[in-house]
């Protein structure tokens, strides 16, 4: 659970990290696209030098975002290929672990997990469908779980759509942060076939977008576990009810207050939900990091938040598997002791 | 000092009967049965096994109701008891001392017997305290922080005495008390339950069927197939 947790807070975060480290003032998309990670969107290159004369704008950057297949010697994976301006202020990978920014059309920069992952390294070729590129740049940020991004130049991108002149996105940065709200007035009233989102708004679009695909995948799974982990508890303290029948028997007998036997039960259930929790803490932080080994597109955060959400389901599954088992005392009897 | 009433009934059963209803075949495990059991006596329930000895316990415990006539417990009818009555007479006013010594193995003896304290509502120290002197009384003070599994049959057996008085119960159930004890520890733990009959002014109710153990009661009442044969 606390792996699900750390891997959910991963994915919810990782996933946007390109969109929220480039940091632009205003996001520009296609009528009715609110997001770039499941959505598709075409705006007309020629539309740049307009959105450029606009009162304010500081800088214009065109991204072309398309799914290809990378191969080596044979396919091995689909990527998200970004194609950016190099000469402009955004839109390419947030932050370089090694290489460069500045590529040329038959460059390609991979995110560091993917090539990790597929072992490549600055230097490496790669086949971009029929096209051979050299990894110019590894890049950090660019890793969405079930996808990683790739970024080659805008001009590469387009001959691999096949169609010149489309964009999908442009990134706005305003000369001041005092003219956002008047450079989106301004296209929305000159453009009347694209969404104009201020970098919040499409940085929530984008995370709601990426938790409604994600989070009920997580949550049946966390509701699986919880459930097999009540059931699992209730047969631990139902077998231990059974073996301490005659004990139980005998402080009945002895006159136990009626909330004494629940008490030990509830008790038992604390002790082991919390030495298993113990446990678990201990091994968490080795096994992400052999996961994270073994799978580097797996990335996980975690936090004191995660822990203390987890204690308070092990105590409310502790609590539910108690109020299982404290039925079984119920059929102690005790004159069984005088048997 | 002692204040109670010399001749207070601890115990009165007035034609009492239980019935065992199983699978529609019914079994009678008593039969009209009277007696009494007033402070300072020691009664000894005599009879062999599956004679209703431990009904008549259990009964008089208010474990189980009476399927006809009345068990006075402490002058009031076990059926006029509320659970929670029961439950704190139990703790109060009842001590048991069980044929298998029945201490609980996975606590030392001072939490046997501090747990009983607990019951009746004392607080840990005075609980802790009380341990202490009655184990300090047996001669077996040396036992307060062992597990039952350490102990020796002898020791056990003092250390369930301990438990049972330790509330100073105005009535002691002990169940087959000497069966497994070699004679002598048996007949001392017989000793040590009559003086606290005699010295505390308190009832014993020994069910048994250890005929060594007639000289020292008070009274005897012998039963077989659920019925009183002399009293």
């Amino acid at each position: 659970m606390l792996f699900l947790f750390a891997a959910y807070k991963g994915v919810s975060v990782g996933s946007v990290e390109y969109i929220n480290k480039n940091n632009p003032d205003i996001w520009i998309l296609q009528r009715n696209a609110w997001n770039i990670l499941r959505g598709t969107s075409m705006l007309p290159l020629k539309q740049m030098n307009e959105l450029k004369m606009i009162e304010g704008v500081g800088s214009v950057s065109p991204v072309l975002l398309i799914l290809s297949t990378v191969k080596k010697e044979k396919p091995i994976a689909t990527v998200y290929l970004a194609g950016f301006d190099p000469k402009c202020e955004l839109g390419g990978p947030p932050e370089i672990t090694e290489g460069t920014i500045k590529i040329n059309d038959n460059e390609i920069i991979l995110d560091e997990s993917f090539a990790k992952k597929f072992g490549y390294k600055v230097g490496s070729k790669i086949y971009l469908q029929q096209d051979t590129l050299s990894v110019a740049g590894i890049s950090t940020g660019t890793n969405a779980l079930v996808i990683q991004y790739a970024f080659v130049t805008l001009a590469r991108a387009e001959m691999l759509l096949g169609v010149p002149g489309i964009v999908t996105c442009y990134l706005i940065k305003a000369k001041d942060k005092r003219f956002v709200q008047n450079i989106q007035d301004s296209i929305k009233s000159k453009f009347n076939d694209v969404e104009v989102y201020d970098h919040e708004t499409f940085l929530k679009n984008n995370i709601k977008e990426m938790e409604t695909g994600f989070l009920p995948f997580i949550f049946t799974i966390a509701v699986m576990g919880i459930v097999v982990l009540t059931t699992i508890l209730s047969l631990i303290l139902s077998i231990n009810i059974l073996e301490q029948r005659k004990d139980l028997a005998v402080i009945k007998t002895l006159g136990a207050p009626k909330t004494f036997l629940p008490g030990i039960v509830i008790k038992q259930a604390m002790a082991i939900s919390f030495a298993g929790s113990i446990v678990a803490l201990i091994l968490f932080f080795p096994l992400t990091y052999l996961i994270e080994k073994v799978s580097p597109e797996i990335k996980t955060i975690s936090s004191l938040y995660q822990v203390i959400s987890i204690l308070a389901v092990v105590i409310a599954v502790s609590l539910i598997s108690s109020v299982v088992s404290i039925r079984r005392l119920r059929k102690i009897y005790p004159m069984e002791v005088f048997k | 000092m002692i204040n109670h009433n010399l001749k207070e009934n601890l115990i009165e059963l007035i034609n009492v009967s239980k019935i065992y209803a199983n699978n529609g075949h019914e079994t009678c495990a008593v039969k009209d049965v009277n007696f009494e059991l007033k402070r300072g006596e020691v009664t000894l329930l005599l009879g062999p096994s599956g004679s209703g000895k431990t009904t008549l316990l259990t009964l008089i415990a208010g474990l189980i109701q009476p399927s006809s006539g009345n068990a006075y417990l402490f002058s009031k009818d076990v059926k006029d008891y509320s659970r929670k009555a029961l439950q704190m007479t139990r703790a109060k006013k009842i001590g048991f001392v069980f044929q298998t010594f029945l201490l609980l193995e996975h606590l030392p003896v001072k939490e046997n017997i501090s747990m009983v304290l607990r019951f009746a509502g004392k607080n840990r120290r005075k609980a802790s305290e009380t341990v202490l002197n009655l184990l300090n009384k047996l001669k077996i003070e040396y036992v307060l922080n062992k597990f039952p599994s350490q102990l020796s049959q002898g020791e056990k057996q003092r250390a369930a005495i301990a438990r049972a008085i330790a509330n100073e119960p105005d009535l002691i159930l002990a169940d087959e008390p000497t069966a497994n004890l070699e004679s002598k520890q048996g007949l001392e733990v017989i000793k040590l339950l009559c003086s606290y009959a005699k010295e505390s002014n308190k009832g014993v109710l020994i069910a048994s069927h250890d005929l060594r153990i007639i000289d020292y009661a008070d009274n005897i009442i012998r039963i077989e197939d659920g019925m009183i044969l002399k009293n």
